[in-house]
């Protein structure tokens, strides 16, 4: 339909009161909120597929994910009546001490991007305070950000918070941010790191299929 | 040869008898260092060959807030939180893209004045040099939040050209000041990069920031002043703009980042290199031994034809143990 390929194209170039437009037009239509809304996530996708690939960069793809937030804004009173389900829910945070949280933000935008709902927990978030927030949001997915030495330590201290709550089963705990590696997320046992955030939304979504 | 003749021999890319080096810590770090030699003076023998200060516009602590801190820009630092260096920025100056917002800066010519001539005073026979921290791109995040400042570059261009260049006119009245003195060059602070790739892109650095750097550049190098640019994270896009526009110097220089064969055999007969010892993976993690391999293999690389000073990424922070930090400082001398 060609109303749904504009809503992706001019989200792409981060026209967001175009995008507003038209999805509210698309609604006028009677097209089905699903469809509208994965005109808006297929939009998302392009932009993380572009970002992860180095051709666009960070002002990109906040132009892009504050349309779709315009677009989602609409949309969000139908998606339950309509049966919209989220994919999955993720809280999402830097770790204590760490305030660097452009490379959070862009990770959250590209989870939203693929359809899960994810709660901002800020920055500078304690251990305890991540395992709060994943039983009292009943969340699948927690996203730990950290872009110092100093600060990728509580990670680990993170991981054992959730043995020690007894919840480590349930929840899937993502890791990243620049000094973060592979080998240090099997040392502490977190379940995935991966360099950027477009495919830190791919591997989320994979956990909330499994 | 003097401290700064072997420094301006390297800025010229001259290789010299010794390879020039510079060493900073956290404040954290630097008490660890005082426990562990139990010497308050540990330092003294291991001094660089560079001596500087940065003008930041002077952080005060606000008497009705504590842990704030308000700057001569009009901007808050909260520092009450994980950050006690710098802060984050309590509540954007300027929170709509309306250049009517903009607070004109308070430019303390007298305490400008004062440190330079302090800074002259206590340079010993070291490579002397004054600084403008967030000089550009972050002095524009600091009025807008960094979010909106990158969205406006795509949104409102028109605005963000004006915002810029009032903070390019401000900084060369600060200029203007620093080359009635006799320094040997000017640092600009300014972070641009990220793990991988430039924050805000190659094209919008090249349609925003390079224009008014290359203008402040060249002001620095009327006066026959070296010019040295500190970003942190991955800029090579962009090397040969910055010689292009008259860079004698790049510091930070991430190793985990850059490939150093690759760039010194690319620019480095027209750039210089400060930094190359890894704060971010090889100071916490290796051990002495290690990392006394780490630095004589970086120095074979970096060191032919000059164009080089050793030194660690970043001010070392305090995660790295103390024997590592002896290790890489004895290593530093030997060259
Ligand atoms: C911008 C910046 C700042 C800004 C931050 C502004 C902000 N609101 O975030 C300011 C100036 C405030 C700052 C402060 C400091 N900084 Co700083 N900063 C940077 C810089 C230049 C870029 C970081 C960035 O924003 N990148 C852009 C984003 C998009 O990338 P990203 O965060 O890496 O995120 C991507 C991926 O990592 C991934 N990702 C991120 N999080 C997650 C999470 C999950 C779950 C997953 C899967 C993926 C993922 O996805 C993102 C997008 O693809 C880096 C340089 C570098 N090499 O990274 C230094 C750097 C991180 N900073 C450094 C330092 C030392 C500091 C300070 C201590 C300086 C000081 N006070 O003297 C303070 C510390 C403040 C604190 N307590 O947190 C050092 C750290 C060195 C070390 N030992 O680790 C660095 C590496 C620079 C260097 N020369 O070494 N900094």
């Amino acid at each position: 339909m060609q109303i749904l390929n504009d809503i992706s194209e001019n989200l792409q170039k981060g026209k967001a009161k175009v995008v507003k437009e038209l999805v509210q037009t698309a609604l006028n239509e009677g097209i089905a909120v699903k469809e509208i809304l994965g005109s808006l996530l297929d939009g998302m996708g392009v932009i993380g597929e572009k970002f992860k690939n180095n051709e666009v960069y960070v002002p990109e793809v906040l132009v892009a994910a504050r349309a779709m937030n315009m677009g989602t804004q609409i949309l969000k009173p139908y998606l339950a009546e309509n049966g919209v389900e989220a994919v999955g829910r993720v809280c999402i945070g830097t770790v204590k001490g760490d305030l660097h949280d452009i490379g959070k933000n862009l990770v959250k935008m590209m989870l939203e991007g693929k359809g899960l709902e994810v709660i901002d927990l800020g920055t500078d978030v304690a251990p305890e305070a991540f395992v709060k927030a994943a039983i009292e949001n009943d969340c699948t997915i927690i996203c730990c950000s950290a872009l110092l030495t100093t600060t990728m330590g509580v990670m680990e201290e993170v991981v054992k918070a959730f043995n020690e709550a007894g919840i480590r089963e349930k929840v899937k705990i993502m890791i990243g941010g620049a000094p973060i590696t592979q080998e240090f997320c099997d040392k502490i046992g977190a379940d995935a790191y991966t360099p950027d955030a477009a495919t830190a939304a791919d591997k989320a979504v994979e956990f909330c299929k499994r | 040869m003097t401290k700064r003749e072997i420094v301006i021999q390297a800025l010229l890319h001259k290789e010299t008898l010794n390879v020039p080096y510079h060493a900073e810590f956290t404040l954290q770090e630097y008490e660890n260092m005082v426990n562990y030699t139990k010497d308050k003076n540990f330092f003294d023998e291991y001094e660089g060959y560079l001596h500087y200060a940065q003008y930041w516009g002077y952080p005060t602590e606000l008497p009705d807030k504590k842990e704030h801190f308000k700057d001569d820009f009009g901007v808050t630092w909260n520092r009450s939180g994980a950050d006690k260096d710098i802060g984050v920025v309590d509540n954007p100056v300027i929170s709509e893209p309306d250049i009517s917002l903009y607070p004109t800066p308070y430019l303390n010519e007298k305490r400008i004045r004062e440190e330079c001539e302090n800074l002259l005073k206590t340079k010993g026979d070291k490579f002397c040099f004054v600084g403008i921290g967030f000089s550009m791109f972050e002095r524009l995040w600091s009025y807008l939040g960094m979010e909106d400042a990158l969205i406006y570059m795509i949104t409102d261009k028109e605005f963000v050209h004006e915002l810029l260049d009032k903070i390019c006119e401000f900084n060369l009245k600060v200029i203007d000041i620093f080359n009635e003195y006799p320094f040997d060059g000017i640092y600009f602070g300014d972070d641009w990069g990220q793990q991988r790739g430039m924050i805000m892109g190659a094209p919008l650095w090249r349609e925003f920031i390079k224009p008014r750097m290359a203008k402040m550049y060249a002001r620095a190098k009327k006066n026959g002043k070296f010019v040295l640019q500190h970003s942190c994270g991955d800029i090579q896009e962009i090397f040969e703009d910055l010689i292009e526009i008259g860079l004698d110097c790049y510091q930070t220089v991430q190793p985990e980042i850059y490939n150093l064969t690759e760039i010194k055999e690319k620019y480095g007969d027209r750039l210089a290199f400060w930094g190359t010892i890894s704060t971010q993976q090889d100071l916490t993690n290796k051990t002495p031994e290690e990392l006394k391999e780490i630095i004589k293999k970086t120095v074979a690389i970096m060191k032919k034809g000059g164009g080089f000073i050793l030194a660690p990424t970043h001010a070392i922070p305090q995660d790295v143990p103390p024997e590592n930090v002896i290790a890489m400082l004895n290593e530093f001398k030997k060259y």
